[in-house]
């Protein structure tokens, strides 16, 4: 019997939907356990080590007693170690309705949006289904526009306990919303989310990721746009000891367009990956990609990002653009825009730069005044706020701001 | 005020400044000219600081206090400010958000008090009036897509919300168009004080002629090689350098042509 076999049993009568659920899981776990650990040399892990998954993590929930963060002027709903926990949370604005995945599980298991793209942090994928315990259910009625940003704030988990959740978003025609995840979880996390954004719908997805220092994070983005649907995302990478955000994008529909843009700020030996795949499957469709890393102490950061153009995605016109600031001499960082295509008629440019901070504008700012630590704090900050300036909500924009300050504060000597 | 003696400063194993000397009484406005590549902006920032050069031999005293040992920020904390012949551009960070961090700074590090936001936005809305600088400007990003003459004005601008005891312009005037330059000019003159001096670094006759400096000097291979009035500006203006560099090779004492040896 495997690790997480045997830690499958043991959690059993742990698990929501009961004995119904059961089958899938089972199905799940083997699956798993078919595929096995990724090998070291695996492509999609080649850079990110998974020697801290290697052991079984004990899915059974956790008491948790810490301070929940909020955002203010934001719709807040509460998951604590996945479940939701209505008496945290605020009220929904009309036209948006937030449902307990928990609810759903004992009926069979999560449905992934049609079309929905396949999973980029596979295995993972599987042990997510198997042990899955919690999530949400999002959905934004058609012709909806909900000013107030929902925020499915994640907390709870603990060193060496895992928690395998699901938050399937889904915007009607012509929806227009920004749902936000906010985590501040510890152990692993292992969280799929699906976006399904419909014909003329626009989301903006937001991930504010400020896990504990030793939590493990690993989360499964996939999106799917149809005709003239548009979604913004943007990824804020801060905690963590090791953190994969693996995004799968499909632009389905004509005309649609996907932005998405990210930073990462690494200290200590953290971890930051994000894998990428934009696939332009109809025509017309419009994708940009935006990484900063910032990167100090031993910390790595990864962007690994495929551009596909398939047969149908004619006049596909698409960015990648990742660029990162070593602040040490041990920190390093992996950068590489690809690109597979088609089909003729297709713009696409990419840029990747690994470099320092800027000398030169070090000793401008010095030059006013300002001392050597503030600016190079004030450098790195302007570095992430050209990404964050990107959130259109001014709360989150608000909120990560502050979260990065105090990063900066705690990290940038 | 500033007093510079005897400065050996090498880039790498290259010298580039070659021995050079200057002093500047408080309130007065000093000219250097000299060919391309003779070393005024290394001198500049040697002056403000520039840890790329390594610096040999000689002392820079302000007030008589030498100044060599200090850090950039310290120096202009004690009020030497230099305006880059090339500003540089700093994505991410409001001109706003520069100029009174900076402007706070340098009072934290006077033991004064911090710059309220309120006030500080009148009082740049103010000074930027001084340098005929768009308002808007505030709200960009330091220098990004600025155009030249924009990135000019924003130093003169910073000049007079930093209010140093010196001031070493370099090249201020490249980039400004003709308005521009006497709008600029103006806004120096405005902070002309009995007790700030200013150091002009300049190709052209045009700046001067509204900056009226009260000396000017000849920067030649790493070392000011003649020293003389406003008359100067027009003697170089009419005849360049050739004259001084072919002395120097001769080892004949530097003069102008049509001034007495
Ligand atoms: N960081 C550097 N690395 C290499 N060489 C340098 C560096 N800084 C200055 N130099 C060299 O030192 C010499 C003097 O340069 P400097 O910029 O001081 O000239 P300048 O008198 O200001 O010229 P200009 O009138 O063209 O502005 C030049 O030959 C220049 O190439
Ligand atoms: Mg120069």
């Amino acid at each position: 019997m495997s690790d997480w076999r045997a830690t499958f049993v043991a959690n059993q009568e742990t698990f929501v939907g009961g004995a119904h659920a059961l089958a899938w899981r089972e199905d799940a776990l083997a699956a798993f356990e078919d595929a096995g650990m990724p090998r070291p040399k695996a492509h999609a892990w080649k850079h990110t080590p998974l020697k801290a998954l290697k052991t079984a993590f004990n899915a059974a929930p956790v008491a948790y007693s810490g301070t929940t963060p909020r955002i203010e002027g934001a719709v807040n709903i509460v998951l604590v170690g996945g479940v939701v926990d209505p008496s945290q949370s605020d009220a929904l604005p009309e036209g948006v309705t937030v449902t307990s995945l928990q609810a759903n599980l004992s009926m069979g298991a999560p449905a992934l949006p049609t079309d929905a793209p396949a999973t980029l942090n596979a295995p993972f994928d599987t042990l997510n289904k198997a042990f899955v315990n919690g999530g949400t259910v999002v959905t934004v009625a058609k012709n909806s526009t909900i000013e107030a940003p929902i925020v499915l704030v994640h907390v709870g988990g603990a060193t060496g306990h895992a928690v395998h959740v699901q938050n399937h978003i889904r915007l009607e025609r012509s929806a227009k919303a920004t749902i936000v995840e906010l985590w501040a979880m510890d152990g692993l996390a292992n969280a799929l989310t699906t976006t399904d954004t419909a014909d003329n719908a626009e989301l903006h997805h937001i991930v504010l990721q400020n896990n504990g220092p030793e939590a493990l994070f690993l989360a499964d983005h996939r999106h799917v746009l149809g005709r003239n649907a548009r979604v913004f995302g943007t990824s804020v990478a801060l905690g963590s000891l090791l953190a994969r955000v693996g995004v799968h994008t499909r632009l389905n529909g004509e005309g649609a367009e996907c932005d998405l843009s990210g930073v990462y700020l690494g200290h200590g030996s953290q971890h930051h990956d994000h894998t990428l795949r934009m696939e332009h499957k109809a025509p017309n469709c419009t994708s940009n990609q935006r990484f900063r890393g910032i990167l100090g102490g031993k910390s790595r950061g990864v962007f690994s990002s495929l551009l596909v153009v398939t047969e149908t995605g004619v006049k596909a016109d698409g960015t990648q653009d990742n660029r990162n600031v070593l602040l040490s001499e041990t920190a390093r960082a992996n950068s590489e825009p690809m690109l597979e295509i088609y089909t003729d008629d297709v713009k696409a440019a990419h840029g990747s730069a690994i470099g320092k901070l800027d000398d030169e504008a070090l000793f401008y700012m010095r030059a006013r005044g300002i001392d050597a630590s503030t600016a190079r704090r004030m450098l790195t900050g302007g570095i992430a706020r050209e990404i964050i300036a990107d959130i259109a909500d001014e709360a989150i924009r608000t909120h990560a701001e502050t979260l990065v300050e105090a990063w900066l504060l705690e990290s940038v000597a | 005020m500033i007093h510079i003696s005897d400065l050996k400063a090498n880039i790498g194993e290259t010298p580039i400044l070659k021995g050079l000397s200057l002093d500047i009484e408080p309130g007065t406005v000093h000219a250097i000219m000299g060919p391309n590549a003779a070393g005024k902006s290394t001198l500049s920032k040697v002056v403000a600081g520039h840890e790329d050069y390594d610096v040999k031999s000689g002392d820079i005293t302000l007030n008589g206090e030498s100044i060599m040992e200090l850090s950039a920020e310290e120096r202009a904390q004690k009020g030497i400010f230099m305006s880059f012949q090339y500003p540089v551009a700093i994505p991410g960070i409001s001109t706003a958000y520069f100029v009174r961090t900076a402007v706070n700074a340098v009072r934290t590090a006077n033991g004064e008090e911090e710059m309220d936001a309120v006030t500080f936005l009148k009082t740049a809305r103010e000074r930027m009036k001084w340098v005929g600088m768009d308002k808007a400007l505030l709200n960009r990003p330091l220098n990004v897509g600025f155009s030249g003459g924009e990135k000019k004005r924003n130093e003169i601008f910073q000049l007079a919300m930093l209010e140093p005891q010196f001031a070493i312009l370099d090249e201020t005037d490249s980039g400004l168009d003709i308005d521009a330059l006497r709008t600029v000019a103006d806004g120096v003159n405005k902070m002309r004080d009995p007790k700030r001096s200013f150091l002009v670094i300049t190709h052209y006759q045009r700046l001067l002629d509204y900056l009226k400096p009260d000396v000017v000097h000849v920067l030649v291979d790493g070392r000011i090689v003649y020293t003389g009035g406003f008359e100067l500006v027009h003697t170089l203006e009419e005849h360049g350098y050739g004259w001084a560099e072919e002395q120097i090779k001769n080892g004949e004492p530097v003069c102008p042509p049509g001034a007495e040896a």
